[in-house]
């Protein structure tokens, strides 16, 4: 195992960030391994999933990179009154990692984004509007913050809403999932090789934003034609590191990556 | 950019820590594996000197890891270190990043310890490395021995009988090299403070060096054995890597 602990300097953000790599024991020479991205929740940051999860014995078993950026408080868009995280981490973090790692490989193909709750929602925003840099989403506990409730009563919950998105309906704006999703859609009717997206999302049954993650999936198994889409919704599980580790694995089988 | 990489070094049998800067550019960088002193370990370089500084904007990756007080050899009572320096280190990292995989873009340098290390691992493996810089090297192993400053150095080199034969000291092992075939021969650049306890020492492997028939070239100017001293090695170090004018008169 390899853990690269990352300080880089972001010239979207204008300030130093942190990402963590994990890579496996193994590499062949001149091999250039799958890369997964992995998107912290709303109270986490680049360790979380390597405090919850035994990601340096996944890597190992399945033999692909991990990358785990750090957003602060961003949800991966880029901010209404903020930084611009979205920006970084979905074009300027990729094109660093590729370049600096001579055994990650670049192409779309390879690249993979995943997350969990605001990382869910973080990943799909990603894919869908830089599809270009990835192929597959694994989404979980990923709902369209366009759904959300928004009580703009100037409580904390409302005043960052704000800071993120703005005080209005963002279902029409970049903001949103479906919006994002309906572009492509768009695009697929005239551009014949306009890339394609493969889309794991899973959610448990007991998860407190059950039905905004059930909207999500009624757009996409709609959408079947455009997406690739497989949804998953085990029983008595809820937005907790149960869930999320299964659903790890059960992505990675989805994505084929194996070892 | 600066990475803390912890890996399982299978030469060693341990998971490891390195500190690396790496830069922000185009790739195929030139790499420094630079080598602290006694008591100090992959932090050491940072914490201490200018270093980040003198290489932002440069196309120099420079690798920092730890000895543990062992000298970078493969220690007699101990771990594999000089196998770890000199294959694994360098095959993980030309591996794992946008390195070059010449010798004439792969560097070694360090200070006391550090220097000791940086000379022994050229000297044992022609042609390895471009250049190998030595700042107050502790190049003679034997001087040690009778002082050895809160270092055990038994589980590095045998007891002070074993050290006569087993090709350790840097002495024996310039004896030992014989004529080396490689085409690229390694340069060698030592440096000494003249306030330096090591004066007299590396004064001596310049001299043998130069009868030797190795490329060597000696510096000596005022300086003790302190961070105030090897801050400016480093600078003139990473001037001289990049190709650019230096301070010292080589």
């Amino acid at each position: 195992m390899a853990v690269v602990d990352i300080n880089l300097f972001s010239m979207y953000l204008c300030h130093g960030m942190d990402v963590t790599v994990v890579l496996p024991d193994e590499i062949y020479d001149e091999e250039k391994l799958k890369c997964v991205w992995l998107y912290h929740g709303g109270s986490g940051d680049h360790k979380e999933w390597m405090y919850h999860t035994p990601l340096v014995d996944i890597v190992n078993e399945r033999k692909f990179a991990a990358v785990l950026p750090n957003v602060n408080e961003s949800c991966f868009v880029d901010m209404n009154i903020g930084d611009k995280y979205g920006s970084y981490v979905g074009k300027e973090l990729p094109k660093i990692i590729w370049k600096m790692f001579n055994c990650i490989s670049g192409k779309r193909e390879d690249n993979y984004v995943s997350g969990l709750s605001n990382g869910g929602y973080g990943c799909l925003h990603t894919a869908l509007k830089y599809p270009e840099n990835f192929s597959v989403v694994g989404a979980f506990s990923a709902g369209d913050k366009a759904d959300a409730d928004f009580p703009n009563d100037g409580g904390e919950k409302s005043i960052n809403r704000i800071r993120l998105y703005g005080d209005g309906d963002i279902h029409n704006t970049e903001y949103s999932i479906i919006y994002l999703a309906d572009k492509l859609c768009e695009r697929y009717k005239t551009e014949k090789d306009a890339p394609k997206l493969s889309i794991y999302h899973g959610c448990g049954n007991l998860d407190p934003w059950l039905d905004m993650n059930h909207i999500v999936r009624d757009y996409f198994i709609k959408h079947n034609e455009e997406f690739n889409y497989i949804y998953d919704e085990p029983e008595g599980l809820g937005h907790e590191w149960k869930l999320w580790n299964l659903e790890l694995e059960k992505f990675l089988d989805f994505a084929g990556i194996k070892g | 950019m600066h990475l803390k990489i912890n890996f399982k070094s299978k030469e060693l049998n341990m998971p490891v820590m390195l500190d690396v800067l790496m830069p922000q550019g185009h790739g195929n960088y030139k790499a420094l594996y630079l080598l602290h002193g006694a008591g100090g370990d992959h932090e050491t370089w940072i914490l201490n000197s200018r270093l980040p500084d003198y290489v932002n904007n440069k196309n120099i990756a420079v690798i920092m890891p730890s000895a543990n007080n062992k000298f970078y050899i493969n220690n007699i009572h101990g771990k594999k270190y000089g196998t770890f320096i000199t294959g694994e280190l360098i095959n993980q990292c030309e591996k794992w990043f946008n390195l070059s995989r010449k010798s004439e873009d792969r560097y070694i340098a360090g200070m006391s310890m550090g220097g000791y290390g940086a000379v022994y691992s050229s000297l044992t493996n022609p042609g390895l490395y471009n250049t190998a810089f030595s700042y107050s090297g502790l190049l003679n192993i034997m001087e040690r021995y009778d002082n050895p400053h809160n270092i055990d150095l038994f589980p590095v080199f045998g007891d002070r009988q074993d050290l006569l034969t087993n090709n350790l000291d840097i002495n024996q092992v310039i004896n030992n090299i014989g004529n080396s075939n490689v085409e690229n021969p390694t340069k060698f650049i030592i440096t000494c403070g003249l306030q330096d306890g090591n004066l007299g020492m590396n004064r001596e492997f310049f001299n043998k060096g130069k009868e030797s028939g190795l490329n060597v070239k000696y510096v000596e100017t005022e300086g003790a054995h302190n961070f105030q001293y090897w801050d400016e090695c480093i600078k003139q170090t990473i001037k001289y890597i990049c190709g650019e004018d230096t301070e010292w008169q080589l």
